[in-house]
């Protein structure tokens, strides 16, 4: 057991030192609270003033933002490390590469995750959902979610950081892959917040669990290639 | 080891993920998966669609006309140093 | 199809595409004649799916539509296998010779599954009576084939060639993880909504039209693979040949 708590506690460094690059100045926390906030504003123009139609697709408008908002803040994520070769340093130190995608997976999921609970009052306000029928849950479905954007973004996001046309790569590559989990965050938000009379809530969230350990554990695989690379 | 844990770990994931395994061959499936006709096969007559042939032909010209495309492209992008010819 | 046929044809292009990289006095010739071989099955197979194949029991003509277009998708997924294989070669020892090869499964894939789908949509119009249908295998398909054009297009804006071999297989992997996830989820998502498809009995003149189709594939798949393996390689020999170039790290925003 013992290799594995370097491991651990490089990974806690990794997201300790990310969190304290965003307290510093919360400027990627406010930007993208601010952008998912329009996003949803302007769903409900798109769709239409018919509460009934807004709070039935609430679940879509919310995970929609924050998928479109995650892609800012996973290239973000990379991007302050390739300031000053910053990355490259990271890997020079005694660290495993692994430790650093543990680390920057949960620092963006937290980010996202925190991006979300702010959003739910907004969902309350421009939707009408209710969102005391089981609010635990939800708030699990949230974090998963969040993880599940979160475990291939960070690959992606380290990827496409040093390509050219990086701001276009990242979507082009993620969103095909995040497919599943949008249906699944999706009907698992919906089932949480509408009555769910045929139960189907648990096996939305085995496959949220379920895509979240495999994109971890291939991520985890497979991290340390590209970091090389870097 | 941290290989091992994580192969584990996507094991498990693929476990909860309770993939059914037998329906994913696509060769089993060829699309001719049409709905079930409400009356029966035994009722249904010798097409239940019929005509649909400009459908039919543009299926095979576009096929054609691909694979003639895609040799053309291959041809114009072959390489320069090589003396012998590319389709 | 017996499952073991589609498993050894495609073991024996495999097998054939090894040699043409291994071999370099295969590299000249075999191609030509399963080139040869291909061009008249696909004129045979006009014919044999357009005129020989009896009327299929639900769809009547329609049908025929399914000898061309579900073998493209079969060639889409076979050369996303090898592009897959080809990445995960790379990333335990690297090598730009299945880096190529990775390339060029990659586009060839992408042909065939562009073809294939939208192939697709022309027999879902008159089938369904709508041009598209949330159906698991169109749209895992479709997912394969977005991934994939994402792959191509992160080849495209990548300049060093290590970077770009080590970053695309790892991108390749990552899309191909999610295949059977797609399919799940989409086949559980959409199960809600409709009744699912069931595979009816095939006739055998059916069958050997389908494999005829196949076989003629196989045999394009190949030489467009092995074709545009060589221009793959060509490109990185004149790429190596050039002086090194300062790779420009992208400027801090």
């Amino acid at each position: 057991m013992t290799p594995k708590i370097p491991l651990l506690a490089a990974a806690w460094l990794v997201l300790k030192k990310d969190w304290q690059i965003e307290w510093r100045t919360r400027a990627r926390l406010t930007a993208i609270i601010f952008f998912s906030l329009s996003t949803l504003l302007l769903f409900s123009f798109a769709v239409g003033p018919d509460i009934n139609t807004l709070r039935a697709h609430a679940p879509g408008y919310l995970w929609l933002a924050l998928l479109f908002a995650s892609v800012l803040s996973l290239g973000e994520s990379f991007r302050i490390e390739s300031e000053n070769q910053a990355l490259t340093g990271l890997v020079l130190t005694p660290v495993e590469p692994r430790a650093i995608f543990v680390g920057k997976v949960f620092g963006n999921a937290s980010l996202l995750f925190v991006l979300s609970l702010v959003l739910l009052p907004v969902t309350v306000a421009l939707y009408d959902v209710d969102l005391s029928r089981a609010p635990l849950q939800l708030v699990l479905v949230l974090f998963l979610g969040s993880v599940g954007i979160s475990a291939p973004g960070t690959v992606y996001s380290a990827i496409s950081a040093n390509a050219r046309a990086r701001d276009v790569m990242l979507p082009l590559l993620l969103f095909p892959v995040l497919i599943p989990l949008l249906l699944a965050a999706v009907s698992a938000t919906r089932f949480t917040l509408q009555p769910d009379p045929q139960e189907q809530v648990g096996g939305w969230l085995k496959l949220l669990t379920a895509f979240d350990l495999i994109y971890l554990s291939v991520g985890f695989l497979l991290f340390p290639k590209v970091a090389e690379e870097d | 080891m941290k290989t091992l844990v994580a192969a584990s770990v996507l094991f498990a994931g693929l476990a909860l993920a309770d993939l059914p395994a037998a329906e994913q061959k696509p060769e089993v499936v060829p699309e001719a998966a049409a709905p079930k006709h409400p009356q029966g096969i035994e009722n249904a007559g010798a097409g239940v669609i019929s005509g649909g042939w400009e459908y039919v032909y543009a299926a095979y010209t576009l096929g054609t006309l691909g694979v003639l495309g895609f040799a053309t492209s291959l041809f114009f992008r072959r390489p320069k140093a090589q003396p012998e010819r590319t389709s | 199809m017996p499952p073991f046929v589609p498993l050894t044809l495609f073991a024996l292009v495999v097998a054939a595409i090894i040699a043409h990289v291994a071999v370099p006095s295969v590299r000249g010739w075999l191609w030509k004649p399963i080139a040869g071989l291909g061009a008249f099955m696909l004129v045979a197979l006009w014919y044999l799916g357009l005129v020989w194949a009896p009327p299929e029991q639900f769809m009547s003509d329609v049908g025929r539509i399914l000898y061309v277009h579900v073998p493209h998708v079969w060639m889409a997924l076979l050369a996303f296998t090898l592009n897959v294989g080809c990445a995960v070669a790379y990333l335990m020892k690297k090598s730009f010779v299945t880096d190529a090869l990775a390339e060029s499964a990659a586009e060839v894939g992408v042909y065939f599954g562009a073809v294939g789908v939208t192939m697709g949509s022309i027999w879902a119009r008159p089938t369904w009576g709508v041009w598209w249908d949330w159906d698991p295998r169109l749209i895992s398909t479709t997912v394969m084939l977005l991934a994939y054009v994402g792959y191509l297009a992160l080849r495209s804006f990548t300049e060093d060639p290590e970077r770009r071999a080590t970053w695309s297989a790892v991108a390749a992997i990552l899309s191909y993880v999610s295949l059977p996830i797609v399919w799940f989820s989409v086949r559980w998502w959409n199960s809600l909504h409709q009744v699912q498809s069931s595979p009816s009995t095939v006739d055998k003149p059916m069958v050997q039209v389908l494999r005829w189709g196949a076989i003629t594939l196989l045999c394009f798949l190949y030489v467009f693979i092995v074709k545009r393996y060589q221009i793959a390689r060509s490109r990185q020999t004149a790429a190596m040949e050039l002086p090194p170039l300062e790779a420009p790290r992208p400027e801090a925003a």
